[in-house]
């Protein structure tokens, strides 16, 4: 196994973004599609053979650790440059190289029209550059970096737009919580270092179970997990990733859909030795995966924005594999990453198709019968809605019934979470549908369309085709009581996974088809059925509406709970405190000092009889003085 | 030679002493302040030629007579700066000349 | 060679030689260049000859004056002092560079007295001697009193008046402490002397040990400063001219935590125990009160001058941590704040080009018509922030993980710091960069080739310790290890973790110490 190839796999993006960034004026657009695409898609080739060479090691050789230069030795701690290639981080190149890829082909055209398009081409460059080091690095700090340049990545992407005010905002927010994250993930990199003397993940692992008291574990753990949910967008660090929906789609297709919103489970993932030793963090993790799939799935039932009802369903989706993460179902957690992967960026870049042919509408209320105009985007998109609602044989079918599966089997919490993932299940489909046919379907908006919908040219429909055709038939890889490639292929790291057992799958299965069914079916009673049924519904639970609408008011409650404090009190430090205390302080010092001095100014008046008085009577008071001291 | 009683020597001395003193204190002309310091001055050699004849030691007429050029050039100098102010102001009342005042 | 005198006395001859009227100001201005160009050259030649594994100092110039009042000329590098010997040097070469580009009136004497306080900074840091340090330390003030007071903007002289006489009231202490010090150290040693090396070890009692640290920390703590010893520090940065506030924040900003890594704690260890709970906590608050400060500040200069109140913070607590890993963060990081704040005034001065004032709710969405100027003040600011992957992250990083070791609850409340760092320097950066472009000249600011010569080797710098920290903490090791090992001891730290014998009362100079370090000394001819 060539360790080299995963240098250069990490090295081209870079390379590629730095070259566009670096060249003096705006280079021709041939030139930046070669070097924006061709990093992100040889990239792939090399991860490729990467694979098919792990795959002729045997399981135990399929770990390597390439060490390249010595960073920093400090106190007693040394730490190295080096990348961890194993089958976890190689399949995780794969599904960034791969879906980038499409999704940068897909870019080249999306965004032809754009002033800034190498900009655009080199910011993503360094954002697949920033995800390959978080997931090939071999210790925490490197993960801690790629960690926050992913961040830096969000917020440059986010705020492509920085001319408009809300993409300002929100890269602003999705940087402050990435930070928070970031803060976390540092002080539980300070308790490694202070108990264990190492960064290395391969000395943590193997030190953790007798250098990590109980308490130091879940400590670590809990601090890695805000971390993740910070990333991934759980609740409650969740607020940035909606308000992410300003940036390009292809960004919300790569950044916020298919990779750098699974950091947080790949970490779990990675760290999983860690929450082994840690159950009331692995607890936790679940219940804030459940919490947030659930939550999230109600939210985009009320969408209205296309893309905010496709963020707060990768809000919930991730919830999925956290959950599965938390209870122990690395392998399920994984498969659903990938599948969803595919048909989350399926599901952009079609809806991009259709934004882009609307000349950049968004709302669902302007929207309706496209599928006689854009026909690929309507069949790529039910594919997709088919896929994410987990309707049998899809691929999401197979990845998130294995996550409940596995739920079912993981104890009384387990099964409490099953039904919260079930529920949910029907709730997504609800939505899903809801956008489907809102959107294809039915009778065009009052007055036709303004612009024709203009079709799209390839560079934009062959990703898409790709993605549809990997979202249905990407999960028969792992089929129950069949085969389990993925949790095979990661067997090394996450090492022998229980399969769930007959009793989980069959109830699963009969649960999810249930659902799915009710939930597709309610879609259509309301949005397909009867053409004016949504109008007469739309009336009904107002404040319940307007509360999902909302999001549950999070956003509000930190800005009046953290946000304003924190500013209220910085004014009053630069108003008040410091020019009444600190400059004060010193203006009262002066005053003594003019005050004394002008107290013993007094004594100069300016007459000589005044000081030859002053004089005269020193010197018969030291005379006395003088007498008195000699005749003792 | 019959002497006189040292005492005598430093009763006038001291009281020219206190005389140029008073004077110095009290008066307001310039001038007559520099004339009290004289007084001063020679009263401090009275005592000392008074002392110098007690112990029949010339020391203190020497340093009597070095007493006596310092008081010379001290007036020269006060004088010229007498002169100069009243070249300025035309006033010879040390009560008005305080603008070295604090 | 003596190189480290000649590395001090060569700044400061230019700029006596700029002092000979009738110098004109082209003469000056190449014999400022070429004189500053030397000193760096110098410096960098001891960095690379300077061997990294030794704790003491070494290429010691050492000459006695009045050896029965304990005078001498003791100066010298070691692995601590010679990156902020680099420091001065690069910056001041790069500020005088900037001079000639945009000359000030009255070049010639702004020149001259740059000069003098590079020699003044120069001297303080390589100082070996107590007396030494103090001359330096006091002779600093007077090229930049010069430089406030003339060449500064609005309220210069009130400004200049309080950084000096609040300085001083720092100073005064200091001297009384420097000689009790030695009194008090003849009465246990029986021998006389202000040598730094030779002072460490002495064993002062605990209340002595108290009392003559208590008189250099009032010193340290005005100079550096210490919240709430910062009044001075508000007027003078607004009121200096750009670079000189640039250099002060770079470089002078040091010379209080040098004062005390180098004075204060090796040499007063049971005092420098006491008082570090009491340190810590205020640097902590000026983290956070620095931090929510420069949030709140109106223009550019203010944000960054709070934003340095709340890096010191961070450097002070590495160091009174005691700790092996902190320090050596400290040292790191007095070296990475250096090199950010001086970008962040370039920066600064860059956008003052196309604006009226400093007012950064005046401006919006210069990155539209100045793209290049908007990448590197991103990078600039990020570092600021000490985003994971820049320099000042290493640095902080490692100083927390020392802190945390110990007091663990003052690194996590250290973190807010981190936190509202990113707050204030993305409003910085959000509100002049991005958003619609007003009130500003956008075409004027815009990079040109001049601008990247001052910015490149600051960007150069700060990559490269970003991508290899090794360069510079592997040479601290050593000295920093020397240098808290008292402290640890008096600290009652584990054994384990104290790496330098501490060996109380060191017999004179004559006979070299078994497990004290051997001094590289340079005999001159």
């Amino acid at each position: 196994m060539e360790p080299a190839l995963a240098w250069i796999v990490l090295g081209l993006p870079l390379l590629g973004a730095a070259t566009l960034a670096a060249w003096p004026t705006e280079p021709p657009r041939s030139m930046t599609r070669v070097l924006g695409v061709g990093p992100i898609a040889l990239g792939f080739l090399l991860s490729a053979w990467l694979y098919v060479q792990m795959l002729g090691e045997s399981s135990d050789d399929r770990l390597v650790v390439s060490r390249v230069w010595e960073w920093i030795e400090i106190g007693d701690l040394t730490i190295d440059v080096a990348l961890q290639i194993d089958p976890l981080s190689v399949m995780m190149m794969l599904i960034i190289t791969g879906v980038g890829s499409l999704i940068f082909l897909y870019s080249t055209e999306y965004m032809e029209h754009d002033r800034d398009y190498r900009r655009f081409f080199a910011e993503m460059g360094f954002f697949v550059f920033s995800m390959l080091l978080l997931v090939l690095a071999a210790n925490f700090l490197f993960l801690i970096v790629g960690w926050a340049l992913v961040g830096l990545a969000s917020y440059l992407l986010i705020g492509f737009y920085y001319e408009k005010p809300p993409a300002v905002a929100a890269a602003k927010k999705a940087f402050i919580i990435n930070v928070i994250g970031d803060i976390a993930m540092v002080i539980g990199a300070f308790i490694l270092i202070v108990e264990l003397g190492t960064l290395d993940y391969a000395l943590v692992f193997e030190a953790a179970p007798d250098g990590l008291s109980r308490g130091a574990v879940e400590a670590v753990t809990i601090l890695l997990f805000v971390g993740a949910a910070a990333k991934s967008a759980q609740v409650p660090l969740h607020t940035w990733l909606p308000d992410a929906m300003e940036g390009p789609t292809p960004v919300s297709a790569l950044i916020h859909a298919a990779t750098m919103v699974t950091a947080g489970v790949y970490l779990v993932v990675r760290t999983h030795e860690l929450y082994e030793l840690a159950p009331f963090a692995s607890d936790l993790v679940a219940i804030t995966g459940a919490v947030t799939l659930f939550l999230a799935a109600t939210i985009a039932m009320v969408q209205v924005d296309v893309k905010r009802v496709l963020a707060w369903s990768t809000v919930s989706q991730i919830g999925y594999m956290i959950m599965a993460a938390g209870l122990g179902a690395y392998g399920a957690a994984m498969f659903h990453l990938m599948t969803h992967a595919f048909f989350k960026a399926l599901l952009f870049l079609s809806i991009g198709i259709v934004i882009h042919g609307l000349a950049g509408e968004q709302s669902l209320d302007r929207m309706g019968g496209l599928g006689r105009h854009l026909k690929l985007a309507y069949v790529a998109t039910a594919i997709g809605v088919l896929a994410i609602s987990g309707v049998p044989g899809t691929s999401g079918f197979f990845s998130k019934d294995e996550i409940l599966a596995s739920a079912w089997d993981a104890g009384d919490l387990g099964r409490a979470l099953w039904v919260v993932g079930a529920l949910a299940a029907g709730i997504t489909a609800f939505y899903m549908f809801r956008l489907l046919l809102r959107t294809f379907y039915g009778p065009e908006p009052g007055g036709g369309y303004g612009v024709h919908p203009h079709r799209s040219r390839w560079p934009m429909t062959v990703p898409v085709a790709v993605l549809a055709v990997l979202s249905l038939f990407g999960g028969w890889i792992q089929v129950p009581s069949g085969w389990s490639w993925i949790t095979d292929w990661l067997e090394p790291v996450i090492g022998p996974e229980s399969i769930p057992g007959q009793q989980a799958e069959g109830v699963t299965l009969v649960a999810s088809i249930a659902v799915v069914a009710i939930g597709a079916g309610v879609a259509w009673w309301i949005f397909a059925a009867d053409p004016g049924r949504r109008s007469r519904l739309a009336g009904r639970f107002a404040a319940t509406r307007r509360l999902l609408e909302d999001g549950y008011r999070f956003d509000p409650v930190y800005q009046q709970a953290l946000v304003q404090p924190s500013r209220d009190l910085g004014d009053y430090l630069y108003g008040r405190f410091e020019p009444d205390f600190i400059q004060g302080m010193l203006k009262g010092a002066v005053s003594l000092v003019r005050g004394g001095a002008i107290a013993l100014r007094a004594a100069q008046d300016g007459l000589v009889r005044t000081y030859a008085f002053v004089m005269v009577a020193g010197v018969v008071s030291l005379g006395a003085l003088l007498a008195w001291v000699v005749t003792r | 030679m019959s002497g006189v009683p040292l005492i005598w020597y430093l009763l006038l001395s001291f009281g020219l002493f206190g005389l140029g003193l008073l004077g110095v204190m009290r008066r307001r002309n310039p001038l007559l302040m520099l004339l009290a310091v004289e007084l001063m001055l020679n009263s401090a050699n009275i005592a000392l030629v008074g002392f110098a004849r007690h112990w029949d030691n010339t020391d203190g007429q020497i340093f009597a007579l070095v007493v006596m050029a310092v008081a010379a050039a001290e007036v020269v100098i006060g004088l010229g700066l007498v002169v100069a102010v009243f070249r300025q102001r035309l006033a010879l009342n040390v009560d008005e000349m305080s603008s070295l005042k604090g | 060679m003596p190189m480290v005198t000649a590395i001090i006395l060569l700044p400061l001859a230019a700029a006596l030689a700029l002092a000979i009227p009738g110098t004109s100001r082209p003469q000056a201005r190449m014999t400022a260049l070429l004189a500053a160009g030397l000193t760096l050259a110098m410096v960098i030649s001891l960095t690379v000859r300077l061997d990294r594994d030794a704790a003491g100092l070494q290429f010691v110039d050492r000459h006695s004056w009045v050896s029965e009042a304990g005078l001498q000329w003791a100066v010298g590098v070691d692995g601590i002092s010679i990156w902020l010997l680099l420091l001065t040097a690069g910056i001041f070469m790069l500020a005088l560079i900037a001079t000639a580009w945009r000359p000030p009136e009255r070049e010639v004497g702004f020149l001259a007295a740059m000069l003098a306080g590079e020699a003044s900074l120069l001297g303080l840091f390589a100082a070996a001697d107590l007396v030494i340090f103090y001359v330096f330390w006091e002779a600093m003030l007077v090229p930049f009193f010069f430089l406030i007071a003339i060449w500064g903007g609005e309220g210069r002289g009130p400004a200049t008046i309080k950084f000096i006489i609040y300085t001083m009231v720092g100073s005064v202490p200091m001297l009384v402490a420097i000689l009790a010090t030695a009194f008090v150290a003849q009465d246990i040693t029986g021998q006389f002397t202000f040598d730094i090396s030779e002072l460490r070890g002495v064993s002062f009692s605990e209340a002595e040990s108290t009392w003559l640290f208590a008189g250099f920390v009032l010193a340290f703590a005005i100079k550096l400063p210490i919240w709430p010893f910062h009044g001075w520090l508000p007027d003078a940065y607004r009121a200096a001219p750009l670079i000189v506030t640039a250099v002060l924040a770079a470089v002078m900003s040091k010379a209080g935590v040098y004062g005390l890594i180098r004075v204060g704690v090796p040499t007063f260890p049971d005092g420098a125990a006491n008082f570090a709970i009491v340190l810590s906590v205020l640097a902590l608050i000026g983290i956070v009160y620095g931090s929510l400060m420069a949030w709140r500040a109106p223009t550019m200069r203010m944000l960054v001058a709070y934003s340095s109140l709340a890096h010191l913070g961070f450097i002070v607590l590495g160091i009174m941590a005691f700790d092996i890993q902190a320090g050596q963060g400290a040292v790191l990081q007095m070296v990475n704040h250096g090199l950010v704040v001086a970008a962040a005034f370039v920066i600064v001065g860059l956008i003052n080009r196309g604006t009226a004032g400093d007012h950064i709710d005046r401006i919006g969405g210069i990155a539209s018509g100045a793209p290049r100027l908007a990448a590197v003040f991103l990078i600039v600011a990020l570092a600021a922030l000490a985003i994971p992957g820049s320099n000042s992250f290493v640095g902080e990083f490692f100083i927390l993980t020392g802190v945390f070791r110990h007091h663990l609850w003052l690194a996590v409340l250290a973190t807010i710091g981190i936190l509202l760092a990113a707050v204030y320097m993305l409003r910085l950066y959000q509100t002049a960069m991005n958003g619609p472009a007003f009130g500003a000249n956008a075409r004027a600011i815009e990079l040109r080739t001049l601008d990247y010569v001052v910015l490149s080797p600051l960007l150069a710098a700060m990559l490269a310790i970003a991508l290899w920290p090794a360069g510079i903490v592997g040479s601290t090791r050593a000295p920093v290890a020397k240098a808290v090992a008292p402290a640890q001891v008096a600290a009652e730290r584990p054994t384990d973790q104290i790496e330098a014998p501490v060996v109380p009362n060191p017999p004179p100079r004559a006979l070299p110490l078994p497990g004290d370090e051997p001094e590289v000394a340079e005999v001159s001819p």
